[in-house]
C-alpha cells in the first residue's frame, strides 16, 4: 500500500505531461460547427441585389456550393475576396454570399468596385440566419456537398492551403 | 463604531424610503420585463452562456456584436415564455455545447461532475485504511510482546 | 548599447546559476568540498546581474528605444512615464525577467535569513534554486529574449501598452503575483534538500514554513489585486470568473495553504512527513503548471500571453524536469524515518489531515476542470465543451463549507486527542447569536432572505466565533487572552480574513441590483430605491486618449453622491475602453458603466449596486496580513 502511495504521484504526473504535450499539438483555434452533416437551415430573407426578391433555402439549389459570410465592415473579408473571385473562375463550385449585418448600399458598392464572386447574396440585416448557422463573426465559409449537406465550416479568411486541407476532400 | 451605527440607520431609512417609490421607468430599460422572475431568469441565463467569439467571457459581460445579438435573441425567447432548457437547446443546436458554461451532465462528462467528490471519498477511504493498518501493526506488535512475555515467564517457572 | 548590456547580464546570470546549480550537488555526492562560503556571494551576484538586466530593459522603455522589438511592441511615446516603467513586465518576454528577479530575491532572502548556511542542507537548497533560475534564464534567452533588436530599420513609434493595462493596480499586480509563484520554489528546494541529505525532520519543517507562508501572502495579494482590478477595469461588475489564468494562480494558493498547515504538524509532532514533502513539490508544480497554461497558448483566455507552442514545449520541459525529478527522489527516499505517533479522530492532527485532503482535492479538481475542455476535445475527437463559473461555483461550495467548519474548531482541538468538548456548546451558541444578528441587519438592509447569503453568514459566524469571539468573551484572565492572541495572531487575522471574504461573496452574490438601460441627459432612474440621474455629458482629453464623460448623481435619502463614467478612445491603438464610475461606502458600491451613444444625447448605461463587495478584498487583505505576520514571526525567531 505504501509503495503505491509513493509511486502514484509519479504515474499521475507522467500521464499529465503526456496530456499537456498532446495539447500543444492541436492546431484548432476555432469553434467547430455543430451543423456538420445537417441541412442548410430554412430562412426567409431578401436578396441583397434586389430587395423585392424573397429568398429561402430552396434558392440555394446548385450543389456543391459554398456559402460565404461577409460584410463591408469586415477587414479580413477584403483579404479573402480575391481568392473567392479566383475560385469562381477556376472551379465549378457555386459561391453564395450571406451579407451579414450590413448596409445594403455600401455592400452593393463594394461588390461593384471589387467584383462579385457570388451567385447572389442573402441580405441578413439582423443576423438571424447567421445565428441559425452558428455564425459568430466574419468571414466564415460553409461547404455544402453535392447531396445538400453541410460538410465543413471555416472561420477566417479562405486561403488555398485551407481550401485544399479542409474543403477539397468533401468535393469528391 | 459610531459610523457603523449611523450607516445602519441610514440603510434602514433607505429601505423605508424606497418602499414608497414605484418603478415607472420601464420604458428606459434596455430589456424590460413584465415580471421580476423573468428578469432574474434572463440575467442568470446571460451569466451562464458563453460568448462564442470572445476568448473567455459570458454573454452578460461581453460587448461584442454576436453577444449583443444573442442577448436580444434570448430576450425574445424569454418574453415568448420559453423555458430555460428550451433556450439552452436553441443555442446548443446552433453553437454546440461550447456555448454552455455549465457542461451538460452526460456520460462523457461524468468524470468532471462526479470526479472531485469520488476523489474525496477515495482519499478519505485511503486515510481510514492506512490508519487501520497502522493500528493493526501496533496491536500486532503488542500481541507479540505479550506472547514473548508469557513465554519468558513460563520458561522461568 | 544598453540593451546589449542587459543581454550580457542575463548571460552572466546563466553562467553563475549553472555553476551554482551543479557545484553543491557535485560536492555533496563526491564529498569534496571546495569552498563552503560561496553560496551567499553567488546569490547576491545572481540577483545583481538579473536586476541590472531588468534595469537595462526599463531604461530602454523610458527613453523610447524602439530599436528594441519588445519596447516597440509594448510602448509608445505618448505613454506616461509611469506606465512605460510598468510596461516592462506588460508582456511575456519582460515578465520573465521579472520572474527570474523574484526567484533571485527569494534566494538571497533565504541565504541571509539563517546565521549559518555552510551545511549540506543549505547548499543543496541553494543548488536547486540555482537550477530553477538557470532554467528560466535559459528559457528567456532562447525563446523569449526581450533585448532583441529591430535593426537596421527601427520604427519611429511603438504599438502601445494595452489600454486596459494602463492602470495602477496592473503595475503592482504582476510583481506581487510573481513573488508568490516564484516563492514556492523555495519550499520545493528545501524539500529536495531534505530528501537528499536525509534530514526529513522538524528542523526542515521549521525552515520551510515561513517561506511557504510568505509565498502564500504574496499570492493572496496578487490574486486579490487581480480580482479588484478586474472589478473596476472590465466594466461588468464581476470580480472572479474562474478564467484559466485566475485558476492558474488559485490552485498554487490552495496548495500552499495546505503546505504550511501540514508543516506545522511535521514540525510539532514529526508526522505528516510524506504529506509535507509532497505538498512542497505539488505547490511549486502547480506554480509551474500555471506558468505553462498561461504562456503556451493551449487555453484561450482574456489574459493569456502571446501564443507560442514552441515556448510551451520549453516550459513543459522545465515542468517535467523539476517535478519528475522531485517525485522520483520522493519515491526513492528513505522512509525508515517515519515515526509512529498515533492520533485519534478528534485530534488536531486529524483535523489538519482533513484540511490537507480538502484543499488538495479541491485544487486538483479546479485544475482538472480548467483543462477538461482540452481533454474532452481530444477524447471525443472534436466535440467542444466549456467549463465555467456555473461548474466551479457548484464545485467549491461543499469544500468551502468543510474547510470553514474546520477553521472554526481548529484552535480548540488538542494534539493526539481532544479531551474537552465544552467549546462545542459555546461555539454553537455564539455562532447562532451572531447569525441571527447579521441576518436581522441584512433583512433591514435588503428586505429579504436568501439561502446563499444565509450559508455565507453561517460560515462567517462560525469562523469568527471560533477564532476571535470565543477567545475574547470566554472568561479567562486577561493576560492569558493576550498571550493566546499574540501566539496565534497571524492565524487569527488570516482566518478572520477568510470569514470576511466568504461573507462578502455571499452577500454580493445574493443582494446585488443591476439594470441595463437608456438615459438621456437630465433623465433619472430608480434602481431598487437608489435614484440615478444622468446629469451631464462632456468631453475630456487625456495624455493619450480622448474621452466622453458622463456625470451622474445618485440620491441616497438626504445625500447626493456624484460619480462619472467615461468611454476612452486611445488614439494610438485605436481602442475604446470604458472607465467605470464607482463610489463606495462601508456597506456597498455604486457601480456605473457608460455604454454606447444611441442617438442624440441618449446613452446606454449599466447601473449596479453591489453590497458588501469590498469585504471580499478586505478579507483578502486580512489573509495576506495574517500570513505575513506568521512568517515574519517565524523568521525573527531564527534557529
Amino acid at each position: 500500500m505504501k509503495k503505491i502511495i509513493d509511486i502514484a504521484p509519479l504515474v499521475v504526473f507522467v500521464l499529465l505531461v503526456l496530456a499537456l504535450f498532446s495539447f500543444l499539438q492541436r492546431d484548432n483555434n476555432q469553434l467547430n460547427s455543430v451543423l456538420i452533416d445537417k441541412n442548410f437551415p430554412e430562412f426567409t430573407l431578401t436578396q441583397l441585389e434586389d430587395e423585392d426578391i424573397i429568398l429561402s433555402r430552396s434558392d440555394i439549389s446548385h450543389f456543391p456550393a459554398i456559402v460565404n459570410v461577409w460584410a463591408t465592415w469586415c477587414i479580413t473579408c477584403r483579404v479573402e475576396h480575391p481568392f473567392l473571385l479566383n475560385l469562381k473562375k477556376e472551379s465549378k463550385i457555386k459561391i453564395y454570399g450571406l451579407n451579414y449585418k450590413d448596409d445594403r448600399q455600401k455592400a452593393l458598392s463594394l461588390l461593384e468596385r471589387d467584383g462579385n464572386p457570388f451567385e447572389f447574396s442573402i441580405y441578413d440585416k439582423e443576423g438571424s440566419l447567421a445565428i441559425d448557422l452558428g455564425v459568430y463573426g466574419a468571414p466564415e465559409t460553409f461547404l455544402i456537398n453535392s447531396d445538400g449537406i453541410i460538410k465543413t465550416r471555416h472561420v477566417g479568411a479562405l486561403t488555398p492551403e485551407i481550401w485544399n486541407k479542409k474543403f477539397v476532400i468533401h468535393l469528391k | 463604531m459610531k459610523s457603523l451605527f449611523f450607516s445602519i440607520i441610514l440603510a434602514i431609512s433607505q429601505v423605508i424610503w424606497s418602499v414608497g417609490i414605484q418603478n415607472l421607468d420601464v420604458q428606459k430599460e434596455l430589456y424590460p420585463f413584465d415580471t421580476v422572475e423573468e428578469e432574474i431568469r434572463f440575467n442568470k441565463l446571460l451569466d451562464d452562456y458563453r460568448c462564442p467569439k470572445c476568448q473567455s467571457s459570458n454573454l452578460s459581460g461581453s460587448n461584442s456584436p454576436i453577444a449583443r445579438d444573442l442577448k436580444i435573441e434570448i430576450y425574445r425567447l424569454v418574453k415568448e415564455g420559453k423555458k430555460d432548457y428550451e433556450i439552452t437547446e436553441f443555442l446548443t443546436q446552433r453553437y454546440g455545447d461550447f456555448i454552455l458554461y455549465k457542461p451538460p451532465f452526460q456520460p462523457s462528462t461524468y468524470l468532471l461532475w462526479i470526479g472531485p467528490f469520488a476523489l474525496l471519498l477515495i482519499a478519505i477511504l485511503c486515510v481510514f485504511l492506512v490508519k487501520r493498518s497502522k493500528q493493526k501493526k501496533v496491536s500486532d506488535t503488542d500481541l507479540r510482546a505479550l506472547k514473548k512475555k508469557f513465554q519468558s515467564e513460563s520458561e522461568n517457572r | 548599447m544598453i540593451p546589449e548590456i542587459g543581454h550580457l547580464l542575463l548571460i552572466g546570470a546563466l553562467v553563475v546559476t549553472f555553476i551554482g546549480g551543479c557545484l553543491p550537488i557535485y560536492e555533496f555526492f563526491s564529498k569534496k568540498y571546495y569552498s563552503q562560503s560561496y553560496v551567499r556571494p553567488f546569490s547576491v551576484l545572481t540577483a545583481f546581474l538579473v536586476l541590472g538586466s531588468l534595469i537595462c530593459l526599463i531604461y530602454s522603455f523610458l527613453v523610447d528605444d524602439f530599436s528594441v522589438a519588445y519596447v516597440a511592441t509594448n510602448s509608445n511615446t505618448l505613454l506616461p512615464n509611469y506606465y512605460k516603467f510598468a510596461a516592462t513586465w506588460g508582456a511575456h518576454e519582460g515578465s520573465l525577467v521579472l520572474w527570474v528577479l523574484c526567484l533571485s530575491l527569494w534566494l538571497v532572502g533565504y541565504m541571509f535569513s539563517k546565521r549559518d548556511v555552510n551545511d549540506p542542507f543549505s547548499s543543496i537548497t541553494f543548488a536547486i534554486m540555482n537550477q530553477v533560475i538557470f532554467a528560466f534564464v535559459l528559457f528567456t534567452l532562447f525563446t523569449s529574449n526581450p533585448f532583441e533588436r529591430l535593426l537596421p530599420f527601427s520604427p519611429l513609434e511603438g504599438g502601445d501598452l494595452n489600454p486596459s493595462l494602463q492602470d495602477f493596480a496592473f503595475t503592482i499586480h504582476p510583481p506581487l503575483l510573481y513573488l508568490g509563484y516564484s516563492g514556492l520554489a523555495l519550499p520545493f528546494s528545501l524539500a529536495i534538500a531534505a530528501m537528499i541529505t536525509n534530514n526529513i525532520d522538524s528542523l526542515w519543517a521549521r525552515n520551510a514554513r515561513p517561506w511557504s507562508l510568505l509565498s502564500c501572502a504574496f499570492l493572496t495579494l496578487g490574486i486579490g489585486l487581480g480580482s479588484w482590478w478586474a472589478y473596476y477595469e472590465l466594466g461588468w461588475g464581476g470580480w472572479w470568473f474562474w478564467d484559466p489564468v485566475e485558476n492558474a494562480a488559485f490552485v498554487p494558493w490552495l496548495i500552499s495553504i495546505a503546505l504550511f498547515h501540514s508543516l506545522i504538524v511535521t514540525e510539532r509532532r514529526g508526522v505528516f512527513k510524506n504529506w509535507s514533502l509532497l505538498l512542497s513539490i505539488l505547490s511549486f508544480a502547480a506554480s509551474l503548471l500555471g506558468t505553462f497554461l498561461v504562456r503556451s497558448g493551449v487555453l484561450t483566455s482574456v489574459h493569456a500571453f502571446a501564443l507560442d507552442p514552441e515556448r510551451g514545449l520549453f516550459i513543459l520541459g522545465i515542468f517535467t524536469y523539476f517535478v519528475f525529478g522531485a517525485l522520483l527522489i520522493y519515491s526513492l527516499k528513505n522512509t525508515k524515518t517515519q515515526s509512529e505517533s498515533t492520533y485519534s479522530l478528534t485530534s488536531v492532527e486529524f483535523g489538519f489531515l482533513l484540511n490537507n485532503l480538502l484543499l488538495v482535492v479541491l485544487a486538483i479538481s479546479i485544475m482538472f476542470g480548467t483543462i477538461f475542455p482540452l481533454l474532452y476535445e481530444a477524447y471525443t475527437n472534436g466535440d467542444q465543451v466549456s467549463v465555467g463559473p456555473p461548474y466551479f461555483n457548484v464545485l467549491i461550495l461543499p469544500f468551502a463549507i468543510g474547510l470553514g467548519f474546520l477553521q472554526g474548531i481548529g484552535l480548540f482541538l488538542g494534539w493526539s486527542d481532544t479531551k474537552d468538548f465544552k467549546f462545542v456548546n459555546r461555539l454553537v451558541i455564539e455562532t447562532l447569536t451572531m447569525l441571527i444578528v447579521i441576518n436581522i441587519i441584512l433583512y433591514f438592509l435588503f428586505g429579504s432572505f436568501n439561502t446563499g447569503s444565509l450559508v455565507a453568514c453561517l460560515l462567517f459566524s462560525w469562523i469568527v466565533s471560533g477564532n476571535f469571539l470565543d477567545i475574547v468573551i470566554n472568561k479567562r484572565p486577561l493576560n492569558k487572552i493576550k498571550s493566546f492572541l499574540n501566539f496565534r495572531l497571524g492565524a487569527i487575522f488570516a482566518h478572520l480574513g477568510i470569514a470576511f471574504l466568504v461573507l462578502g461573496i455571499g452577500v454580493v452574490s445574493s443582494y446585488s441590483s443591476e439594470k441595463e438601460l437608456l438615459l438621456s441627459v437630465g433623465e433619472s432612474y430608480d434602481l431598487d430605491g437608489y435614484v440615478f440621474e444622468f446629469e451631464n455629458l462632456s468631453s475630456e482629453k487625456g495624455p493619450n486618449y480622448i474621452a466622453d464623460v458622463a456625470s451622474l448623481k445618485i440620491q441616497e435619502n438626504a445625500q447626493a453622491i456624484s460619480l462619472s463614467s467615461e468611454k476612452r478612445n486611445y488614439l494610438s491603438a485605436n481602442q475604446v475602453t470604458t472607465e467605470v464610475g464607482i463610489v463606495a461606502d462601508l456597506f456597498k458600491d455604486y457601480y456605473v458603466a457608460l455604454g454606447e451613444n444611441i442617438e442624440g444625447d441618449t446613452w446606454s448605461f449599466r447601473l449596479q449596486v453591489k453590497p458588501f463587495v469590498r469585504w471580499i478584498w478586505f478579507g483578502a487583505l486580512l489573509v495576506a496580513i495574517g500570513t505575513f505576520i506568521s512568517s515574519i514571526k517565524l523568521l525573527r525567531k531564527e534557529t
